[in-house]
């Protein structure tokens, strides 16, 4: 307590307290005022380029909402969703985040040098064993050869960016685990070393969970070993299509990485023709690339449109070899280094695809046949098996 | 609602202010007993009705009890009959489908039964409403005549939905009569803001942390995760009981009330007495008016006192949630109460501050293991992982991950559970300068700020073509 005597010309303690409420209370009643009349009158808007999603619309109000509590839901996710700046309280928050310390928001580790990092996951045991074994069996049963080529994501081949004691999954180990159980007709492509080597290269998108077209080259010169792909050293030239290219990564965890730049390989000596027929959208061109997907949030679409049920490309190659590849995106720009060493390429995504498989396999020549994931997606599948079991 | 929610900051709160401050005294209590239903049927558009119900009921059996003051015999069977039919509320709507499971696993029989949803607030209002029928019983107060401001009384929003539970006598005054003046309403925005701090802040965040290393299998858990994780949830419960508390108070402050303090640095504690003087004070408080002293308290015989305490700390348990662990949970603090009163307690006061602290806190980290485990097996297990070095060693590098990203918040949160902080604010502030005032406020709306930014961010929700 302080001494009353020496104290007597101040005003005394209570002066100050009160002070001190007074102005905590304008504060108090500035802030939500302030945010509530600005949220009133400001006008909703219909999206989140940020989120990439509609924003919620003010909700309808009606007994049977309010008594179900439907109608208080929907107003919470309205009032949110259209709060005043909400990309920079979002864009704020994250960066207290990373004062703090943290680095890991929604599975993704905000890594070095720009790098935002997915993190492994677990496999989906149950649905894997279903996989391999669909693998197995058509290896066993069909003529064509088949080969699967899994490749390893950037937390396996980028470990050193991770940050540090980063708990991640050995996706190798996962991998190997996988190539134990396959059959000895099954011809596996592991591209994890001949990534490994090139790993202060740009293999990966800073910020998207792809890999980029480098990455898809230095495996397709490993590929070509197993796939008996006499590649007398094809040269090509590389273009920058796009370099303000901010992908998934950076949307899920709303950590900002370094922007990226899209890379084309294309071939300098091949006078292979093609045209790439899209089934399903009944659209015939003679690119493999769509350009104005540059334009859009989901850059990497860039490759092929994005994923499609089924595309049969055909080429001016007359290797007499037809290849079928059952894919997940991975693909889409590894696809482009494969066209002229094929007369036909049939790609399937299973994820879209419903019809008849072995009809496919029949009707199209099919000689090899090619599974290509990447890592993460394929210990997580729940689709392989199915389009093999749906037709026997 | 929930205080922590950008509809109860800005939409309920500031429509509330504006109207409770406009109108006239005379309609000032119907105004808050209006945005208390209207607070309570946001979250809960049926269970509102019995609440009603809940009202309506006490209020004429106080007028009932306070009609037969001078009738013993009746007086009681009211009391006995309020009693009755509000435990039995509680009973059905809380403890129905613990009851029935525990009788199916005893008697392996399978009784069906339907989960019903536990009304919100149920354990706090019933706990208010017996403080008035059991006070008015005991001529400690005065009846509520007006239903208006006994349904006021019970379902007043600051501390409606989580406490502190707050007896009628210590606010039936203020119900009739109280002051509202910018200085208590800058004081309550402080407590508020503090309270929302500790929630959104500390709370949500450490809370995370305990949530990703219980999401872990136990073979993965090493001793040092297993300790993290414990002392992750020991600081999210206290920041985020805490900091609700905290808001409690400062809004009851802005429309005029004063509550009572709920904690007071539980985790400064020398001894598990201690502890529970500073920890949830209004809910020991009541168990110690209500049923502790009316079973006799200590000034009867050891045996009795041991079965009065065991009761107590069993009822204590339960009333937590419905759930053995939360039994266990009750009983351990019991049975440690009793050792640390009749043996170990002139031991531990002997001891170096320092190691009665170490004590103290380890028997309550534990005991929130069988808090927040889902079942006693998991619990046990649990605390298994922290004593016994398993497939995960003493210290592994998920254990290290964890604590390098966490120890800032870590930091923070041991350092905001000690008195100093506030002790450092208020010195500063009484150093009676200008500018200190100012740093004040400052520090105050950036808290608010980032409270904020949080809530916002909560709701976060890119969609992703992910994975495709």
């Amino acid at each position: 307590m302080e001494n009353r005597k020496q104290n007597t010309k101040r005003p005394p303690k209570r002066y100050w307290v009160k002070k001190l409420h007074k102005y905590i209370s304008v504060m108090f009643i500035a802030i939500v005022f302030v945010i509530t009349i600005v949220n009133v009158i400001k006008k909703d808007s219909d999206m989140s380029e940020r989120e990439n999603r509609m924003l919620a619309k003010s909700p309808a109000i009606s007994f049977d909402e309010i008594t179900s509590g439907r109608f208080m839901e929907n107003y919470e996710t309205y009032k949110s969703d259209q709060f005043i700046a909400r990309d920079f309280w979002i864009a704020f928050k994250t960066q207290l985040d990373s004062l703090c310390g943290k680095n890991y928001s929604n599975g993704v580790y905000k890594g070095k040098k720009g790098y935002l990092i997915e993190d492994a996951v677990k496999p989906d045991e149950e649905n894997l064993k279903k996989n391999i074994d669909a693998i197995n069996k058509l290896a066993d049963n069909q003529t064509a050869k088949v080969y699967t080529m899994i490749v390893p994501n950037a937390v396996a081949v980028l470990s050193d960016l991770l940050p540090p004691f980063a708990p991640v999954r050995s996706q190798e180990q996962d991998l190997g685990n996988f190539r134990l159980s396959l059959s000895e007709n099954v011809t596996d492509i592991d591209v994890t070393e001949t990534l490994k080597n090139h790993k202060n290269e740009q293999l990966y998108y800073h910020t998207d969970h792809h890999w980029t077209s480098r990455g898809a080259y230095y495996s397709f010169l490993t590929a070509a070993e197993f796939l008996g792909i006499e590649n007398n050293g094809m040269n090509y030239a590389t273009y920058k299509v796009c370099s303000d290219f901010v992908g998934t990564m950076a949307s899920t965890s709303g950590y900002t990485g370094k922007k990226d730049t899209i890379e084309v390989f294309i071939p300098t000596d091949s006078s292979v023709q093609y045209i790439v027929n899209y089934v399903e959208e009944q659209k015939k061109t003679a690119s493999l690339y769509q350009s104005e997907k540059l334009e859009s949030y989901d850059k990497y679409a860039f490759f092929f449109g994005g994923n499609s049920p089924i595309i049969r490309i055909s080429t001016t190659a007359s290797t007499g070899k037809n290849l079928l590849v059952l894919k997940d995106s991975y693909a889409n720009c590894f696809l482009p280094f494969l066209i002229p060493y094929y007369d036909e390429i049939v790609v399937i995504d299973p994820r879209y695809y419903y019809d008849d498989i072995y009809s496919e396999i029949t009707s199209q020549n099919i000689t090899e046949i090619l599974f290509l994931y990447n890592a993460n997606t394929f210990l997580e599948d729940n689709s392989i098996s199915g389009i093999f079991t749906q037709y026997e | 609602m929930v205080f922590s929610s950008l509809v109860f900051l800005f939409t309920f709160l500031p429509i509330t202010l504006i109207v409770y401050y406009l109108v006239p005294w005379k309609i000032k209590n119907i105004i808050l007993l209006i945005a208390s239903l209207v607070f309570y049927a946001w979250g809960e558009p049926i269970y509102i009705i019995l609440m009603l119900l809940s009202i309506t009921f006490n209020y004429f059996m106080g007028r009932d009890i306070d009609f037969n003051r001078d009738e013993p015999i009746k007086k009681k069977r009211s009391l006995i009959f309020a009693i009755a039919v509000n435990l039995i509320i509680l009973g059905f709507f809380k403890y129905y489908t613990f009851f029935i499971q525990t009788i199916n696993d005893i008697f392996s029989v399978h009784i069906p039964y339907r989960e019903l949803a536990l009304p919100i607030g149920i354990s706090f209002y019933t706990f208010q409403t017996l403080s008035y029928i059991i006070d008015l019983y005991w001529g400690k107060t005065e009846v509520q005549k007006n239903i208006l401001n006994f349904g006021l009384y019970v379902s007043m929003f600051p501390q409606l939905i989580a406490g502190p539970i707050i007896k009628y006598v210590d606010v039936a005054a203020q119900i009739e009569h109280r002051k509202l003046s910018i200085d208590r309403f800058g004081s309550g925005a402080m407590f508020f803001i503090r309270g929302l701090a500790k929630k959104v802040l500390l709370a949500n965040n450490i809370g995370l942390l305990h949530s990703a290393i219980v999401g872990m299998e136990f073979s993965e858990i090493s001793v040092l995760t297993a300790w993290i994780g414990a002392l992750a949830y020991t600081l999210q419960i206290y920041f985020d009981f805490g900091g609700y508390s905290d808001m409690a108070i400062g809004l009851g402050r802005m429309f005029g009330f004063s509550f009572t303090k709920n904690f007071d640095y539980p985790y400064i504690s020398k001894s598990i007495t201690e502890f529970w003087r500073r920890w949830h004070i209004s809910l020991s408080t009541w168990f110690k008016e209500y049923v502790y002293i009316p079973l006799g308290g200590n000034k009867v015989s050891v045996p009795r006192h041991l079965i009065n305490i065991m009761i107590v700390w069993f009822l204590t348990g339960l009333w937590h949630g419905a759930s053995w662990n939360f039994v266990a949970w009750g009983l351990y603090y019991g049975i440690l109460l009793l050792v640390e009163k009749y043996i170990l307690g002139r031991l531990t006061s002997k001891m170096p501050h320092i190691l009665q602290h170490l004590y103290l806190m380890v028997i309550v980290m534990i005991g929130w293991v069988f808090f927040f485990s889902p079942g006693m097996n998991y619990a046990l297990t649990y605390i298994k992982c922290m004593f016994t070095i398993g497939s995960a060693g003493l210290v592994d590098k998920t254990a290290l991950y964890y604590l390098t990203t966490n120890i800032i918040l870590i930091l923070i949160c041991l350092i905001g559970s000690t008195p100093y902080v506030h002790q450092v604010f208020k010195s500063v502030i009484l150093k009676k300068k200008k500018k200190h005032i100012r740093s004040a406020v400052i520090i105050y709306a950036a808290l608010f700020v980032m409270v904020i930014a949080y809530l916002v961010s909560a709701t976060y929700n890119p969609f992703l073509y992910f994975r495709f």
